[in-house]
């Protein structure tokens, strides 16, 4: 199925279409224990993007290589590799991020999101189309947590990035979605307007399809009755 | 059969050889040499407490492997107090790291470092009602805390944070056993 995607679909499938946190709901934990704030979902959604980027192209390079019974040990172990590097240079350079994201940074060795677009697609695609799939798939998983993290922070903080002026004065900060059953109303609410956006645009696809092909048998029938006429 | 099991181990032995040198590089990359922990130790300490002049101890002899820093400063009155950095081991993220400040031989502050643990459950520990069971106690003569434990140096413990209270109280019973060696010393 994957084989004939061209970069655009690729692009398009780890935005929107197959987005990773919303539409296959991959991830979920991480999702929603970081997503207390917009830069803790930007920082866990760029450390996931590196370690799919270089996962899939890694894995990519190699699928013929691998033996198929040995494939998830070495998958793991390459992806084990990447997520640890991550964890070293934040640690170094970003020693606040790291506190704050804590254990999940070292648990994005098992985030499903990174597993699944090796096995279904690194290991069945050209190294330039599984990078691009790891870096698309990592930038709606970004995107997602950034639009959660921000959702939440603006609610429960009143601030977004951290900056932005109090906001107490246009509605009370509701503490409540800073805290882990905020998460889960947070995602739900979203992903509940974001599947209703989806399937009104599907039915309005379906209803101009069904427009289309209405006018094209009118067409037929009045081309077919003057026919008849003539 | 055989040479695929052969094909199999190379493979994975590669790939694990090729990632252990990887990783080993970019700990060498990475790696925190020892000023640099403690510039940012003092960094995460001065955001708790409102470090003056921050002078080393020279420990006496006096160790504990809970303990990684030892320092002396003074208060806004000018009262001298030392400051312990401490790590308690049995969290369930790893070791809490704990900044235990000690006055007249009694615990006046405590305040927590780098930690992996959930930050909703250490919150219901790291609050003044909690923490109040450690301070203004003659560290000197207390022995240990104990967790769910009776007398003077029991400490309540919540529940359904047991190993976060443990790494607590760990880390502020290594503080509490080198502070002691260090006076006897």
């Amino acid at each position: 199925m994957a084989k004939k995607m061209s970069l655009k679909q690729v692009a398009k499938a780890g935005l929107l279409s197959e987005n990773p946190v919303f539409r296959l709901v991959l991830g979920t934990c991480p999702t929603l224990a970081v997503t207390t704030s917009a830069l803790n979902g930007v920082s866990m959604g760029l450390a996931t993007t590196f370690v799919l980027f270089f996962s899939n192209l890694i894995i990519s390079a190699l699928k013929h290589v691998i033996p198929d019974k040995v494939r998830i040990p070495c998958y793991i172990v390459i992806i084990a590799t990447f997520v640890t590097i991550v964890e070293m240079v934040m640690q170094k350079f970003l020693p606040d991020l790291y506190d704050s994201l804590g254990v999940f940074i070292s648990l994005i060795v098992v985030n499903c999101i990174i597993f699944a677009r090796a096995e279904s697609f690194a290991s069945a695609n050209p190294v330039l189309l599984s990078m691009a799939d790891g870096l698309f798939m990592g930038l709606g998983f970004t995107g997602s947590l950034v639009l959660l993290g921000g959702i939440r922070e603006i609610l429960s903080n009143g601030t977004f990035f951290g900056l932005g002026a109090d906001l107490s004065a246009w509605f009370p900060k509701m503490e409540v979605f800073g805290l882990t059953v905020g998460g889960f109303l947070t995602f739900g609410l979203v992903m509940a307007l974001i599947n209703h956006l989806a399937d009104r645009r599907t039915k309005k696809a379906e209803a101009r399809k069904a427009e289309a092909q209405k006018a094209e048998v009118q067409k037929a029938e009045a081309a077919r009755s003057g026919a008849k006429e003539g | 059969m055989k040479k695929d099991m052969v094909k199999s181990v190379v493979v994975l032995t590669a790939i694990a050889l090729v990632s252990g040198v990887l990783l080993g590089l970019f700990h060498q990359l990475t790696a925190l040499t020892a000023d640099e922990e403690e510039a940012r130790v003092l960094e995460k300490l001065a955001e708790v407490v409102e470090l003056r002049d921050p002078q080393k101890v020279d420990r006496r002899g006096a160790d504990d492997e809970g303990v990684s820093y030892f320092y002396r400063d003074t208060d806004a009155a000018g009262e001298e107090y030392y400051i312990l950095v401490t790590e308690g081991e049995g969290g369930y993220g790893g070791p809490v790291e704990m900044f235990v400040l000690v006055q007249d031989d009694r615990i006046f502050r405590l305040a927590v470092g780098s930690n992996a643990e959930t930050p909703s459950k250490l919150e219901q520990i790291l609050n003044e009602s909690y923490l109040a069971q450690y301070l203004d106690k003659d560290i000197t003569a207390i022995g240990e805390f104990v967790l769910n434990g009776g007398g003077e140096n029991g400490v309540d413990a919540v529940v359904s944070v047991t190993r976060s209270a443990t790494a607590v109280n760990n880390a502020v019973n290594a503080a509490v056993r080198f502070y002691t060696a260090w006076k006897e010393a």
